[in-house]
């Protein structure tokens, strides 16, 4: 092994403890509730990622300030010292109750945020009453326009020092009053959350990014591994009988190359799909493997196909067939060895291909799970791209590319066959 | 210089069997379609607005002996529209534009968005100068390569670094860098919104097709480097060269009129295989940058839309599905019989 090739297998080793460790990293309720838009309601939206900085994320602790037979009140304080503002707080209830919110902002200014029955969590951003009341609170002190209203959440409002929305740092201090038996929770969620951030729903993106990994991979890798199979059989098959199925058989190889392979996927696949709950297509991944196989496999049987042919010319091949060995036994004793060799190292050239293929389809919306295609769509479609958060777009190439680099310093692959 | 008849008979055959399949997709994808349209009629449609005529159609379908979604799709939609229950034959008749009223509706904005001609336009732009690029630098470099084999090696392992990343994310990733960060280059269409004339109008469109054109040449040109490169070198020592080289000719000369000539017919394979190859990933990069060429009408041909409270509406745009796949399928033909030419022009030995 020369020491490059120690490197590679050095890095893939990385990249499968990677895949590994995130996977164990993420709980499976997570993972199972990335398409389900309503479970990420108590998360921050749009946050940075944890390494770029950023406020953190708060639990505020209760106080018990004074207390009745029936309502009890209870005081946060929260110390802001960032030049960022939070991005939302939220507001957790143990049971539905009568509720009164304020806050006292460092300069003193008293907030009425909220006061009647709440049945559920809510959070400052995503509630219209909230708004409305914090607008109205501010907006003589601060000269709001209309305008604000809409462009301004809540949460910006609220630690704004005037009307240039610089942020106000001190003490801020939460009361509230309500009848319930135990203390709510209140969280201010800071500027970044998790290692990617979260995206406009709450969602975490690392979870997705995890999920949409771990589902590449094994269509990948199966995709991978039964082209080889299939080229296999079809190169041997068309490459050392000469007979009617052999004839067709090359002439079938030949139609696959020639075909524009992207249309055809598109549209087979949702022939096969069945609608599944919510807006999600299911694909039968066998089914899909088989097609995406099939579709593909064109290039690597020809191959197969003229190494076989050269085989077959060889003096010790000829030699043991005027001895009397059957195709099979040629075949498996002579071809296969050399055959399977180059195999081996085309697998290490087609597995980053066939990722970097998926995530392709992907775009199309029409693969069965989320991958990394349809994570970066998603991305796309939330302007990513656009709006600077060029770790969402990023990060699935980053991870194709420590893969690709792997297998590349790994093998080498002799390209000089596929030309012929 | 004539091209082999059995070539290019081989070549015809090739390009009907694609036409066929093609055919047979769009005919099985629309037959697919009418039968979830029947379900859906089955279920919802006529079962909810005119109980009377479904208890009728389904005393009919019992007559038959089936379901009633089976009978709304052979006698009311295949009869209505005229098609035949056969995917391929339905393919054929979809081909010659037999079934209109299956033809969703594209509004007049979109008809004039999806200009095909301006499609096919665009695309043959953008992916023939992006080969023109690659053939050009692949064979100036790869044979200045073919000398430095440490360098070669590098290069080698950028094909195969390039081989695993998908093209989109290539071009990601230049937009990030030259559009966003930078802020030097659109986006993405094709034209400012804003009226220009003569050299202006030009430099803006070249302006616009300089990141697509880039992301091809990124991709693709690696790989056509490192093969030129060993292509050269397999040539490099053979006897001839070596008298050529004993006679004191020149080396440019040696490397214009005898290598070059000697690795043509590779190249030029390799050259047409990556044409047909590179469709692939553009019509993705055709989408990303929003260029409005095939890759956009692709992506009509097959809409997958989610409408709230109604739930998922796909509209199968055969017309346009076969736009795109017979414009790519005819391109590559084409190309292939190029090839032909080419190979015959460069050997005359192979025709």
């Amino acid at each position: 092994m020369v020491r490059r090739q120690k490197v590679g297998a050095v890095l893939l080793m990385l990249f499968t403890i990677f895949v590994v460790a995130s996977y164990l990293s993420v709980p499976k309720e997570k993972l199972d509730n990335w398409e389900n838009g309503v479970y990420w309601i108590g998360y921050p939206k749009r946050a940075k990622p944890v390494w770029l900085g950023g406020t953190p994320t708060v639990k505020l602790s209760p106080k018990l300030n004074w207390s009745s037979s029936e309502y009890k009140e209870y005081l946060y304080t929260y110390g802001h010292e960032y030049d960022e503002k939070p991005n939302d707080i939220a507001v957790i209830i143990s049971h539905p109750a009568f509720y009164v919110i304020d806050v006292k902002r460092p300069d003193g200014i008293l907030v009425s945020v909220y006061d009647e029955m709440l049945f559920q969590n809510i959070t400052l951003n995503t509630n219209d009453k909230i708004a409305l009341s914090t607008f109205r609170a501010l907006r003589e002190k601060f000269n709001l326009t209309d305008a604000d209203l809409g462009t301004r959440t809540p949460t910006e409002i609220l630690f704004s020092t005037d009307y240039q929305f610089n942020t106000l740092k001190g003490t801020y201090i939460f009361r509230i009053l309500c009848n319930c038996s135990a203390p709510p929770e209140i969280i201010v969620y800071g500027t970044s959350y998790g290692l990617l951030g979260t995206d406009s729903y709450g969602r975490d993106i690392w979870v997705g990014f995890v999920k949409s990994m771990v589902n590449t991979l094994y269509l990948a890798l199966f995709t991978t591994v039964m082209i080889i199979a299939l080229g296999l059989l079809f190169g041997l098959i068309s490459g050392y009988f000469e007979n009617l199925l052999s004839s067709i058989v090359t002439f079938f190889l030949e139609v696959l190359t020639a075909l524009p392979i992207l249309p055809i996927l598109v549209v087979l696949t949702w022939v096969m799909s069945r609608q599944g709950i919510g807006a999600h297509v299911e694909v039968n991944p066998i089914k899909f493997m088989l097609l995406v196989s099939i579709l593909l496999v064109g290039k690597f049987a020809k191959t197969i196909r003229i190494m076989t042919i050269q085989e077959k010319s060889k003096e010790h091949v000829t030699a043991s067939i005027s001895l009397g060995a059957s195709g099979f036994h040629v075949i498996r004793k002579h071809i296969l060895p050399v055959v399977l060799e180059h195999s081996v190292r085309y697998f290490t050239f087609l597995m980053p291909r066939i990722v970097a293929l998926i995530s392709i389809f992907g775009f199309f919306g029409l693969v069965p799970g989320v991958n990394w295609g349809s994570f970066v769509v998603e991305a796309l479609q939330q302007g990513a791209l656009y709006g600077g958060y060029w770790w969402w777009v990023l990060s699935p190439g980053f991870a194709m590319a420590f893969l690709s680099l792997g297998f590349a310093l790994l093998m080498p692959v002799d390209n000089s066959l596929t030309l012929s | 210089m004539r091209i082999a008849k059995r070539a290019l008979g081989k070549i015809i055959t090739i390009y009907l069997t694609v036409m066929i399949i093609l055919i047979l997709t769009a005919g099985v994808t629309a037959n697919h379609l009418l039968k979830e349209k029947a379900k859906d009629l089955a279920e919802y449609g006529i079962g909810m607005k005119n109980p009377a005529l479904y208890e009728q159609i389904k005393r009919e379908a019992a007559k038959e002996g089936v379901e009633p979604w089976k009978y709304i799709y052979e006698h009311l939609l295949l009869e209505k529209y005229g098609l035949a229950k056969n995917p391929f034959i339905m393919g054929i008749q979809l081909l010659l534009n037999k079934g209109e009223p299956l033809k969703t509706q594209i509004d007049k904005r979109k008809e004039r968005e999806l200009s095909l001609f301006r499609a096919t336009l665009v695309t043959l732009t953008v992916m023939l100068s992006s080969m023109a690029l690659i053939v050009a630098f692949g064979v100036l470099f790869g044979m200045k390569l073919a000398n430095h084999s440490r360098l070669l090696e590098i290069v080698e392992g950028i094909t195969r670094f390039f081989n695993g990343l998908p093209s989109w994310w290539v071009g990601v990733l230049l937009i990030v860098i030259f559009a966003v960060k930078l802020n030097i280059l659109p986006t993405g269409g094709l034209f400012t919104p804003k009226l220009l004339h003569g050299v202006a109008y030009l430099f803006d469109l070249i302006k616009h097709l300089v990141l697509p054109i880039m992301t091809l040449f990124l991709v693709f040109i690696w790989e056509f480097m490192s093969i030129v490169a060993r292509e050269t070198q397999k040539e490099m020592y053979q006897p001839y060269i070596q008298t050529e080289r004993a006679k004191g000719v020149p080396e440019r000369i040696i490397y214009r009129k005898h290598i070059l000539r000697n690795i043509g017919i590779v190249v030029s394979s390799f050259t047409a295989q990556k044409f047909m190859e590179m469709f692939t990933d553009y019509l993705i990069i055709d989408y990303l940058f929003g260029l409005m060429g095939l890759g956009l009408v692709l992506k009509n041909s097959f809409v997958r839309e989610i409408i709230p409270n109604v739930g998922i509406n796909v509209t199968f745009n055969f017309y346009l599905f076969f736009a795109t796949t017979l414009i790519i399928a005819t391109i590559s033909f084409a190309a292939s019989l190029l090839l032909e030419l080419l190979k015959g022009i460069i050997d005359p030995r192979v025709s």
